[in-house]
């Protein structure tokens, strides 16, 4: 070790003794006799002083690695009730179960209602994908008992977003726990393994089960409900560390998968092969334009007849055309087009429409949204210039709003700056899974309802998403049969459900509703 | 040194345009994804899709669906089964993580043997509700 990082790591040590010095002071103080009225909890910041490292090659020395948090405390109102709670913001180290050695140092913020039933209280572990991607999106934007207002799917919403109380949080309901991956937010590798050990479908999620293993024992969370709340990659991470979870002992509750993407095999954006499933979802942006004749009055109704298309009409077409270049017949252009309202033209000239050619030609001059079909950007915008404009309109300020937030209002200051996306790793990451170059993550689901069948699966879809098209999701979930625990849901939203009001306001009912579901 | 920064500069110039997708057919420009790359969650890279489009493996058409789930199950089984016994004991379950056995192997253990074999397990599974 050099001396800079000899100097460092003894003003670490430092920081940490006098933090658990005054966190002892505090627990004595606490112990002292009930005064009439109980004194509020004093935070407890903490700063940082690793330097993390993000890319391949990087690993924290064992030496470094601390179990540190920086604890706040805080209250919310939701639905007439005060709820008091604790946030948690640090580090936990995932450990290989069978040799106890050090894998990773994984960052997390916790949300804990105070005095509760642990027995009876959940507890959630929510996480984003990428892969590469940290978990602010959820973090900030979803069930949080902070978040983001974005004004989606306007562009309109005058910066800096607002970051406000979120009524519809759900610490009335569950605790929560933001994960982020090796390589983001602050989760790094502990050497020997690098940041790459982790990059693979596989070994992510083991070392997910394995910080999920070390969280639950040292906030003795065993005998809770748990459940698992993962978006986009986080969904087939889901599937695969649900299995691992349920194998290794570890019984979960439920599992909440949000915009989904189970196989990738199936899905033409990265198997190639047809774009039929993704149909409903361009019928439903075309409605949202107001381009669909006749104009539906029904979005779900509407949705279950495009379904019925696609099934009986548009796939044979587009298997045909595949197959053999089976040309299709005008009649079946001009249903596409009244189905969508985009034109027959083009639908003959891309008959297996892919999703970007969609974006770029439903209204002439402009880009939707991948994220959300809804959110329109005139081309050669800034909204436009990465290629999806519901992702650009969000991107800075969920940023922003989390380097202010670490600091201000979790307490934890950092000599590193939070990873938000890591680029590195999705251009590392190891894509095999079962014997499959591209995951399919259906058979992880299977067994862990054959060992667990019990288990509550929630499928959360947005209807303008076209990144991970509902229908899509419905014909990979399908695959199971009939099991008792899933329930399927779709909400007007694209991929961040969440960040639409209404939507959000839904979801929060619905998912009050799960919990409370008895298995 | 400076043929190699002449060969760098000649082959970026050459390689550029490669990285750009571009549809043929629509008049508008179409967004690369490279520019998204970091973005696009979820998101695979073009070797990857390409290497997986050569290999070109059905998904779950071989074996069923019921079959590979099974098989993940059986594959712990067998690391548990450290000497190729057959069967596995609770010990051996607990030393190879497989806490599923381990947890529940007085019920799965119905012949109170000490020890057991797959199907024990798939009996059991079978019994709490398993649907396969």
């Amino acid at each position: 070790m050099s001396i800079k990082r000899k100097l460092w790591f003894g003003l670490a040590v430092s920081l940490q003794l006098c933090a658990l010095a005054f966190a002892a002071h505090q627990a004595v103080a606490q112990e002292a006799p009930d005064a009439v009225m109980a004194r509020p909890p004093v935070d407890q910041p903490y700063n940082d002083k690793t330097l993390y490292g993000f890319g391949a090659g990087d690993a924290l020395a064992a030496a470094q690695v601390t179990e540190s948090a920086a604890v706040t405390h805080d209250s919310i109102s939701i639905n007439g009730k005060t709820i008091r709670y604790t946030a948690t913001a640090g580090h936990l180290t995932a450990a290989d179960p069978k040799t106890g050695k050090p894998e990773a140092s994984i960052f997390y913020v916790a949300y804990t209602a105070d005095k509760q039933n642990t027995g009876k209280r959940p507890v959630t572990f929510f996480y984003n994908g990428g892969p590469g991607s940290s978990s602010v999106w959820l973090h900030l934007g979803s069930f949080s008992p902070k978040r983001i207002v974005t004004g989606d799917p306007a562009t309109t919403q005058p910066l800096p977003f607002p970051f406000v109380d979120n009524k519809q949080s759900l610490i009335d309901t569950t605790d929560m726990v933001f994960i982020d991956a090796v390589g983001t937010g602050f989760s790094e590798a502990i050497s020997p393994n690098t940041n790459q050990t982790f990059w693979g479908v596989d070994s992510d999620a083991a070392v997910f089960r394995d910080f999920i293993t070390r969280y639950l024992n040292v906030n003795h969370r065993l005998e809770s409900p748990k459940y698992l709340y993962g978006e986009s990659y986080g969904t087939p991470r889901t599937d695969v560390l649900a299995n691992l979870l349920e194998m290794g002992g570890t019984k979960l509750t439920g599992v909440v998968l949000q915009s989904a993407i189970l196989n990738y095999n199936s899905n033409a954006d990265f198997n190639g092969g047809s774009y039929g499933p993704y149909f409903p979802g361009y019928a439903a942006v075309g409605a949202y334009f107001k381009l669909v004749t006749p104009p539906p009055a029904n979005l779900t109704t509407f949705a279950k007849q495009m379904r019925t298309f696609v099934a009986g009409i548009y796939e044979p077409a587009v298997d045909a055309f595949l197959a053999s270049n089976t040309q299709p017949s005008p009649n079946l252009l001009n249903q596409l087009f009244f189905n969508s309202g985009y034109p027959a033209a083009l639908w003959k000239a891309d008959f297996n429409l892919d999703e970007t050619t969609f974006r770029s030609n439903l209204i002439p001059g402009s880009l939707l949204g991948r994220y959300d079909g809804r959110v329109v950007a005139v081309n050669g915008s800034p909204l436009a210039a990465d290629g999806d404009p519901s992702s650009t309109l969000i991107t800075q300020q969920f940023t922003d709003s989390m380097n202010d937030y670490l600091p201000h209002g979790l307490k934890y200051t950092a000599v590193s700056t939070y990873n938000i996306e890591n680029g590195d790793t999705i251009q590392d990451w190891v894509w095999t899974h079962d014997g499959l170059y591209l995951p399919d993550t259906i058979p992880d689901l299977a067994a862990a309802i054959y060992q667990n069948p019990k288990l509550k699966v929630l499928s959360e879809n947005g209807y303008h998403d076209l990144a991970t098209p509902f229908y899509n999701t419905e014909l990979d979930l399908g695959r199971l049969g009939p099991i008792s625990g899933l329930q399927i849901t779709h909400y007007r939203g694209g991929h961040m459900i969440y960040l639409f009001d209404p939507s959000r306001l839904l979801m929060k009912g619905d998912l009050v509703r799960y919990y409370d579901s008895r298995s | 040194m400076k043929s190699l920064l002449t060969f760098l500069a000649i082959a970026a110039v050459i390689l550029a345009p490669a990285v750009q997708a571009q549809s043929t057919v629509n008049a508008a420009t179409t967004p690369t994804r490279q520019g998204m790359a970091q973005l696009g969650d979820p998101y695979v890279p073009a070797h990857v899709k390409a290497a997986a489009r050569v290999a070109a493996t059905p998904a779950a058409a071989g074996a069923s669906l019921q079959e590979r789930a099974l098989q993940k199950l059986q594959a712990k089984f067998s690391e548990a089964d450290s000497n190729h016994s057959g069967s596995v004991t609770k010990a051996q379950a607990q030393q190879a993580g497989f806490g599923f056995v381990a947890n529940n192997f007085e019920q799965i253990d119905v012949s109170h043997a000490g020890r057991v074999t797959f199907d024990n397990v798939k009996s059991y599974m079978r019994a709490n509700g398993a649907n396969f």
